[in-house]
Parts: C-alpha cells; structure tokens; sequence
C-alpha cells in the first residue's frame, strides 16, 4: 500500500491496536460493568477491521454522516465509516492522543475563527490525508451553515474532487409536502449508492432493518426512562453510547439489538437491588448539550469527586417516533422525517424556545434534576440565545442553573481545570454535595 | 407591483434590533432588521424571504412577530441543483403566487408572467452591455459607478431603469476612458451595495473592473429561459441552475470557480478582493475554497472582512495599498 | 382570555356521542382522599416502575395517546368531580396495552393563563400518585400502573381523584374540574387529538404571554449591556442565580446576606456620579447595597456592606465607581475601561 493510503488509515489503524489491547484485559477482569463496555469496544473494532479491510483490498466503501439514514446503508449491505465520529475516535473519554497538535493545525488552515472547532478539525484530518477515500460518499447540509459550507469546500479538496458525493437537500418548512420532498432526496441517496457501490435496495430487507432500529429506539427510550430512579443506576459515559450505537455502521442488525436489552436489564437489576454503578450519589444533573471530547474525564471526576451524576442530557432526550413499516412510502417518509426532524440539536434548533422551556420543565421534575448545566458551546449560536430564558425557566423552578461557555473540541478554549473549577464553585455556592 | 430588494442603506446602528440578535450574527440583517423596527420599511406591502442562511432566517422568526408588514412568506431555497430541486423550486414559487393572487386580489397570468420575464431580461442585457465596457483597457465608468447602477435596478421600476440605462450606454459610447489607475481589480463577495466601500478601494488608485457580488454581475449575467413555455418553471430554472449562484449552493462550488476564473481573464484582472461579512460561514468556507484555487491558478487574492457599514476605512485604504504594492503597481 | 369554552364544549358534544361509564367525585380535597386505595401527594410514587412490575401501559404512541387541559372562567359549565369513561377501566386490562386519551376540565372564576399554566404541569402527575408513571416524553401520555397498585384496586377513578387533589390543591383558583379518559381505540383517540392540536397551539400562545409577562419576549434576548463582552459575566451571573434562590429559600426578596466572603476591596462613588442609578436597578449591584441618597441625586454605598466583588465598576455609565482597597488606595485597573481615570 502506498504512503498516502496508509496514512489515510493510520489513525483508524491506531485506535484499532489501542482498543484490542483493551479487549482481552476486559475479557479478563470485566468488573460490574465489562458485559457492557465490550460490546462497544467489540463493535467499533469491527467496523475499523471492515474499513481497513475495504481500503487494503480496494473493496467498495462509503463515508457518511449523521442524519443520513444508517438503516438504508444496512440494507443495502454497504460498510461506511462516520467521518465526524473520527474526531470522536479514542475521545468521549479524552479527545484522543493527537487532538493537541490536531487543534494547532486546524487554526492555521484559512477558515475564519468564528467557525465551529469541531468542523475546522474535521477540515484540518481531510486536508492532512487521515480520512481513507472512499468508493462514495454521502455528506450532509443541516442543520446548521457551517455544515453546508463545510461540504462544499469538502468536495472541492484535490483528493476528494473526483469522489462522487450525495448531499440530501432538506427543505426549510416541516410539513407533509417538505417529508415528500426529503422523502424522495432519500429514494435518490438509494439510487445513488447503488450506481456507485452495485449494491442494490430490498424493500422487505429494508422494513426488516428499520423495524430492528425501531426496537432499539424503544428500549432506547426505556432505557432512559431508568435513569429517572434515584440512585441513578449507570454513570454516564454508557448512556452516550446509546446514540452512537443507532448511529453507526451495523444499525439494525439484530445483534446490536441485544446491547440495548442488556443495558436495561442491568439497570433494572440496580433499580431493584439499590446498586448503582456510581455510589455515594448526591447531586443529579441535567446537560444541557451535546458531550465534549474531553467529556469522559470531567464525568468521572464529577461523579468521583462531587458524587454528581449526570441523570439526563440533550443528546439523550429526544422525542423520536417509531417509523410505520406497512409501505414503501412510509419507510421513507419515517426514515425522512427522523433525519431532518427529530435528533438532538435539529430537535432544538428548528423548535422555538418553547422546545427548549419544556423539555427544562419535563427533565428537571421527572429526573428529579438538582442543577442544570449549560456548557454552551461556542458553536452553538442558536441555543446561546436561550441561555438567559433557559436560567428564568430554572429559576421558577427553583434549581440552580450554571452556565460555561465551553468548546466542545477545544479545550485551550475553556480548559478542563477551568471547567472543573467552575463546576466546583458552582456546587459549592449552591450548597449542593 | 415594484420589486424592491431590502437593504440598509443609511442605517446608523443596531441599537433597536440588538435584542433580537446576538452579538455573534451578521451585520447586514441586523442593520436592515433595525431599519425595519425603526419604520423605514413601513412603505412595503409585502415581504418575501428565503432561508438563505441561519442569520436571515432570524429576520423572519422576528420580522412576522414585530412588525405589521401584511403579507411575509418565507420560501425554502435549495442548497444544490439538481432536476429535483428546481422543481421543488417551482412548486415554492407556484404557492407563492397563488398568495399573492389571493392576499392582493391580482391576477398573476402566464403571459404577464412571460412579460415580465422579457422586462427583466432586457434589463440584465443592459447591464451586461455596460460591463462589456468594463473590459476595454480605459472603462468608461468605475466599479463604485457600476455598483450604483446595478444596486439602482434592484429599487426602481424597470421600464424606467431600461430607459436611463439606454440613455447612459448612450453617453459613455462617447465617454473618455479612465485612464489614471494603477491596478484593475475584482471585487468578490456578498451582499456589497455600498459604492462607497468601491470608492475607498479606487481612491487608491486601483480600478474595480469586475465582480463576483450579490448586487452585481451576479444577477446580470444570465438571463430567464424565454423558450421554457412554463414561467415558473423558467423562473424557478433560472434562480436555481442557472444564475451565477450564492456560495450557500455547496454543490455549485465549481461552477463558481469557473466564473470567477473566466472574468479574471476576459476582464484582465490583476488582483482580486474577497470580501467576507464577519460571522458568515457560508463565505467563510467559501474563501477557504477560494484561497486554495487562487494560489493554484497563482493570482493574487486579498482577503477582508468587513461590518456592513463602512467603517474603519483607514485600515481598509492601508490593505488596499499593501495589495497593490505587492502586486508591483 | 377567557378560557377554552368552545373547546369544552367540543369534548361534550363527542362525549355525548358516545357510550360512557359516568362517575361522580366529590368536591373537597380531603373527601377526594378518603376511601382512596393508594397513597397521593409528592413522594407518593418515589421511583420508577419497571417493566417487570408494571400492571397496565396506557397510551403507547402506537397504540394511540392524548392529553389535554383546558379552562374557562364560566363554572357553569362543568359538574365539579365529573369523570367521563369511555372504554375499559383498569382491572380490565391485564397485561395489556391499552390506547389513553385524558382530558382535564378546569373551570374557576379567578383562572387566568398563569394559574392555567401552574395547572397544566399537573397532567403528568409526577411522582404524586402511587403506581402509577408517566413517561417523560413531550409528545404523549403514556404511563404504567404497577401490579401492586392494581391489586389494591386502582382505577381510573383513582387517578382521576389524584389529578383533582393534585390541582385543587396547588392551584387554588380552580373551582370545579371534570375529566374524561378514552381507552378504546386509535381512531377515537384521534378525534379527541384534533381537539387537543388546537388547545395547544393556543397554549403555545399563552405560554409566550406568561413569558412576556415575566419580561421574557421569547424571542428577545434581554441583553442591553454587552455582557457576553465581560470576562466575569459568568460569574456575575451565578452570584445572581444564587442570590435569588438563597432569597427564594428564606422567603426575602430584598437584601442578599447570603455570601460573607468579602473581597479586601470596598466601592466607593466619586463625585462623577449623574444618578443615573444604572448600579442600583436590575443590572446593577448583585447585593442591592447600593441605594440612592436623601436628595435622591446621587448613589451611595454602604461600605460596611460592600463585598467589594467590583461588578458595579462597569456597569457604571460614567465611570464614577472605584473599588479602593480598605487601607484606602484607588484601584484603577478595576475602573470601566473607557473612563477618564
């Protein structure tokens, strides 16, 4: 393989020998938790094994992106990796090894400061050649201008010029006619993957997958249902996995399905026989925005230091619907309308305010929430607008509220002692813990 | 029914809309929102505005709150260019002008329609004649002027327009060319319609011979298919595929490029100015792309960012000359 | 507003039409309590019900849900303690997942949208009736009955006397209440769901109202200092957010004693004062030390209050406060920085 390519997958290579070193010393001494945390760690190894698989013998590939309906790349048998979750790569619990030189690096590409960190990163690993090319790709437009831009000046790269690329247009407005219109953009992502990749679309196979997804989106939502217990029963670097385990390559295949039961029922035994993963709980939280990359350390030291749990977060709560498998029409226009209208950050930001009220309202009485915290991040210009509502709301409420103003890939931004002095602070002065 | 495109010209401050933006959005639609609030859109009847971009779709979220305007439609603009898309275009289109025919009580037939079309068509061919003029080695007229030609066909009646710029194109055949500037160069940008800014750069001695602009050739250069029987679906063709298009259309990335490439060289362009609003990350990703292709194609750029209103025009006359002392003029 | 008469009678009108099981609850709270055969009020129901405990599920989105509440200031129109039910009751359902349509009907001569709103939070419950869960989920009504309660004999008429003690009880200006509940089918429920679009969306006017009301314009930010511009915004804000619910908790809203960290640093204001009393209102000191004199044209402080915490400092328009160290000297670098000193 030539330097080029095996750069394209070093950093995929790297975590890959990092989490199978982990594996078989899990496998050994699992803990109370190990059943759950090797899944994960068994499925993202896969995925990179198939990638590096795909690269190595020149076999067809894709890249996509969130909201691109993972249920129809199941379906039609097409392996994908998920070119923001690279960034995540080996983070959730750190930001990864390289992420310091990987924010210098990005600040000195020619994208205007004010932009996302998190895009301008995702900028900086195509331009320094760690994404692998793919056979085609399929990017993304919503919900947010930096995204579009983002794509655009992504297609125009030298290496990426001659790679077909599908971008779904989603339109403006949210009602039946715009769901047809997006409706059809997904018949065309079919059409297009299939000119590009030879794969072809089984409608039985297609409702098959998205009836899997669908169980794991109810259990999903069970399985939330669990943390309103106090004690909470799990810390909370598993619950985030339940987002990316709908959201990555391999969704709808039976077996993921079983992650999902297994997380509840060992909730439920916790619920049942009072043992939380986390004791000593004093302090239930609620985040109010999408995790930083360095969030596995902040989370740990809250829960370690404070006895402060987060008991629900915003990637978490969302109201999504079951899709109706009965037609070919409402495959799509399910898959369509779950795209565009119901994730995290689409679900507040197409919303006005009033989402962002009632859901404060909803969480902090149902979960039984003692504090929320907005990290705010600086990307984030849309909810930062509501962040003066968002305190009068918690007011009433009568819960202390705390805002950070954070960058959620960027840690010289706000760093993590800073974080961590202000959330201390915070619960100091509250008189919480 | 006289089609005027909102701007805020004349604004003074942002002091009435500020509560309604934060301090990270754009200049432009907060200017025009603060115009709006302070009643200098009250001459409008009818309001219509697309989802451009995150800080414009604010406008509207405020503009149907705030204000009495009695008829504000919103339509959803595509963000590429397929078949799909105009023709989701044209049913936007079509929706808005049963609209109009019902909250106005007007008949918007085909044929008017297709009227119109010519009208208009007419008047970009005028246009176009004037930035012919532009290429010769003296051009008869500024960029500032030429800005405040295009910017005036946007806010008068066409008919009218049609008739002075006849009567102009007429004067400048005659007209002596401009002979004393040091460098011709090509504005790139967005929503420009200050001549003014223009001026400061030519006070320098430079020439602004072409433009990439949202007030300029952009929306000159092509005109509405005639031969499409279907209005509408020319319109919505035109708007959509065919004009030079904003840098939100991410697919239409290299088309642009091409554009802007070719007036380079049929304009003999020496050095190009991209002009970016701060907080844009439409052009803010767009100058991304830009700055990569101009070191390929070895021309000179100049990036700025700029307020929308003319301000700090010191540092803009201290950048324009460095520019032009690099470029050895 | 007077409420959602028309709406009130729209739901007669199909109850009406259809085959019910009609009972009467009593008026008082304390007559609604007795004989009921589980516990109510906050903490009644202190954790979740899990799948394995759970009796009955009632109103799955797929299977059909719906929840609405409304008011009018006309008592006459409702029988107090009137509960409407259409379809099965709860000891009916055995392991069962049953479609859930819930109406509430409030009527009180002094309601108003605020009281209405106060009242609305009550549909879900909470964790105010003993076995009995709704799920979290913005979208529907969809809750449990756990085993235990269903064998002490839960029905829905219980829950229907929880949601009565619950809203009578902490919204006082609710007189007379009638609620209704639909268990048969989807297409039912939808009807009754038509009904309920159009009350929300009225809700949604009336929650921006409450908002506006409190000085929150749901579309404003209410910024007219740049305070995204000052390095300790966050922290000014949390003094705040701490003053007003230390206050709320003593039950005082004037002066904040709550912190006695003081800084070695006091404010003192200079003759440069207008009177403006920008250090005095909303914006101003965190502590409300400041206050105007006797002649009331110039601010003063106290300085044997003062926290010296330095945030009056920019606020001020004229830059006519200083914070002096208490041996005395002047701290300049703490002064706005675009005044002249």
């Amino acid at each position: 393989m030539d330097d080029k390519k095996e750069r394209s997958i070093s950093r995929i290579r790297e975590e890959l020998e990092t989490y199978e070193s982990i594996i078989p010393l899990l496998e050994l001494e699992p803990g109370e938790m190990g059943h759950l945390q090797l899944p994960i760690l068994k499925n993202i190894t896969e995925q990179h094994r198939k990638t590096l698989e795909c690269v190595e013998n020149g076999l067809p590939f894709m890249a996509s992106q969130y909201t691109n309906p993972v249920e129809i790349l199941t379906a039609m048998d097409v392996h994908w990796y998920f070119h923001i979750q690279q960034l995540f790569a080996g983070s959730g619990t750190g930001g990864g090894p390289h992420i310091a030189e990987d924010l210098e690096e990005a600040d000195k590409l020619n994208i205007p400061r004010d932009c996302c960190t998190l895009i301008r990163l995702g900028q900086y690993l195509q331009v320094a050649g760690l994404y692998p090319l793919p056979t085609a790709y399929l990017a993304l437009t919503i919900p947010c201008d930096s995204i579009a831009g983002w794509h655009a000046a992504f297609m125009h790269h030298q290496d990426w010029r001659n790679i077909p690329v599908f971008a779904p247009d989603a339109p403006y407005h949210n009602d039946d006619r715009a769901i047809g219109y997006y409706a059809q953009q997904m018949r065309e992502m079919v059409e297009f993957i299939t000119e590009h990749t030879g794969k072809t679309m089984d409608i039985d196979h297609l409702r098959e997958v998205v009836e899997e997804t669908n169980k794991c989106y109810a259990l999903w939502m069970e399985y939330n249902e669990i943390r309103r217990s106090s004690p909470t029963p799990h810390s909370y670097i598993l619950p985030m996995s339940c987002f990316f385990q709908i959201n990555t390559s391999g969704a709808g295949v039976p077996g993921k399905r079983v992650w999902y039961e297994d997380m509840i029922a060992d909730a439920e035994m916790r619920v049942k026989e009072n043992k939380p993963e986390v004791p000593g709980q004093k302090i239930r939280a609620f985040w109010y925005d999408i995790q930083p990359f360095y969030f596995g350390e902040i989370a740990s030291w809250m829960e370690q230091e404070w006895g402060a749990v987060i008991a629900m977060d915003m990637v978490s709560y969302c109201p999504y619907d079951l899709i109706d498998t009965s037609t070919e029409d409402s495959l799509f226009r399910g898959l369509a309308k779950r795209a565009f209208q119901d994730g995290p950050m689409i679900h507040q930001a197409r919303g006005l305010a009033d989402n962002v009220i009632h859901d404060i309202q909803r969480i902090v009485k149902d979960y039984k929430i003692d504090c929320v915290i907005f990290p705010g991040h600086m990307g984030h210009k849309d909810m930062a607008a509501s962040s003066s509502l968002m305190r009068e709301v918690c007011r009433e409420l009568g819960v202390p509220f705390l805002y950070l103003g954070l960058d959620v890939a960027d840690y010289r931004y706000m760093t993590i002692d800073e974080i961590k002095d202000k959330i201390s602070q915070f619960f100091t002065a509250m008189g919480l813990g | 029914m006289l089609g005027f495109r909102i701007r805020a010209t004349g604004s003074q401050g942002t002091e009435l809309s500020d509560s309604f933006f934060s301090t990270i959005n754009c200049t432009f639609p907060r200017h025009a929102f603060n115009m709006a609030l302070k009643g200098e859109f009250d001459f409008i009847d009818g309001l219509v505005l697309f989802n451009s971009c995150d800080h414009i779709r604010r406008v509207y979220d405020h503009w149907i709150r705030q204000m009495e305007t009695p008829f504000v439609k919103i339509l959803s603009l595509p963000k590429k260019a397929e078949q799909a898309q105009v023709e989701w275009f044209r049913e936007e289109l079509a929706i808005l002008r049963d609209d109009m025919q019902n909250h106005f009580g007007v008949q918007i037939t085909d044929e008017k329609l297709r009227q119109a079309i010519k009208l208009h068509n007419e008047t970009r061919r005028l246009m176009r004649q004037l930035y012919e003029l532009r290429k010769a080695d003296n051009p008869p007229i500024t960029g500032a002027q030429t800005l405040a030609i295009t910017v005036a066909s946007t806010a008068m009646p066409p008919e009218r327009f049609n008739q002075l710029m006849k009567e102009l194109l007429n004067d400048l055949g005659n007209a002596e060319g401009i002979t004393d500037y040091q460098a011709r160069l090509m504005i790139l940008g967005r929503e420009l319609d200050n001549p003014g800014y223009l001026q400061v750069i030519e006070d320098q001695g430079a020439l602004v011979v072409a433009d990439s602009l949202c007030f300029g050739s952009r929306i000159l250069w092509k005109d509405v298919d005639e031969s499409i029987d279907d209005p509408l679906a020319a319109l919505a063709q035109y708007q959509i595929a065919e004009r030079p298009s904003c840098a939100r259309m991410f697919s239409e990335y290299d088309k642009r490029a091409d554009y802007v490439r070719q007036m380079l060289s049929d304009f003999n362009v020496d050095g190009t100015i991209y002009s970016r609003m701060a907080f844009c990350e439409v052009w803010g990703f767009e100058e991304y792309s830009m700055i990569n292709d101009f070191k390929e194609w070895d021309k000179p750029l100049l990036c700025l960012d700029r307020e929308y209103t003319l301000s700090g025009v010191g540092q803009l006359r201290t950048r324009i000359q460095a520019f032009l002392e690099t470029m050895g003029k | 507003m007077s409420g959602f008469n028309d709406h009130i009678e729209k739901v007669h009108e199909y109850l009406q039409s259809r085959d019910t099981k009609e009972f009467n609850c009593p008026s008082s709270v304390d007559e609604l309590q007795a004989g009921m055969p589980v516990q109510v009020g906050p903490g009644a129901n202190p954790g979740i019900i899990l799948r394995s405990d759970t009796f009955a599920e009632l109103g799955n989105p797929t299977e059909g849900s719906t929840s609405s509440i409304m008011w009018t200031e006309d008592t006459s129109l409702l029988r107090d303690g009137h509960v409407t039910l259409i379809g099965p009751d709860i000891p009916e359902l055995e392991g069962g997942s049953q479609p859930f349509g819930q109406v509430i009907m409030m009527a009180g001569k002094n309601l108003d949208s605020a009281a209405y709103e106060k009242a609305a939070e009550y549909q879900h419950i909470s964790d105010s009736l003993e076995g009995y869960m709704v799920r979290s989920s913005s979208k529907s009504i969809w809750g449990r009955i756990s085993r235990d309660v269903a064998a002490k004999g839960f029905t829905l008429e219980t829950l229907a006397r929880a949601l009565m003690i619950a809203i009578k009880t902490n919204v006082p200006e609710v007189e007379t209440m009638e609620i209704a509940f639909i268990t048969t089918t989807k297409d039912d429920i939808r009807q009754l769901d038509e009904i309920a679009g159009e009350v929300d969306s009225i809700r949604t006017k009336i929650v921006k109202e409450y908002w506006k009301e409190k000085g929150y314009d749901l579309d404003e930010f209410d910024c007219d200092l740049n305070c995204s511009a000052c390095s300790n915004q966050a922290v000014c804000d949390d003094i705040r957010e701490l003053d007003a619910i230390r206050g709320k908790q003593r039950g005082d809203d004037d002066e904040a004693v709550f912190i006695d960290e003081r800084s070695r640093y006091v404010a003192e204001i200079t003759d440069a004062c207008v009177g403006c009393q920008a250090c005095i209102d909303e914006r101003g000191c965190i502590y409300n030390i400041i206050r105007m004199n006797e002649s009331g044209d110039k601010a003063i402080v106290n300085p044997d209050k003062c926290r010296g915490c330095g945030v009056c400092v920019p606020i001020c328009p004229e830059g006519a406060i200083v914070m002096r160290e208490k041996s005395g000297d002047n701290i300049s670098s703490l002064a706005k920085p675009d005044s002249q000193s």
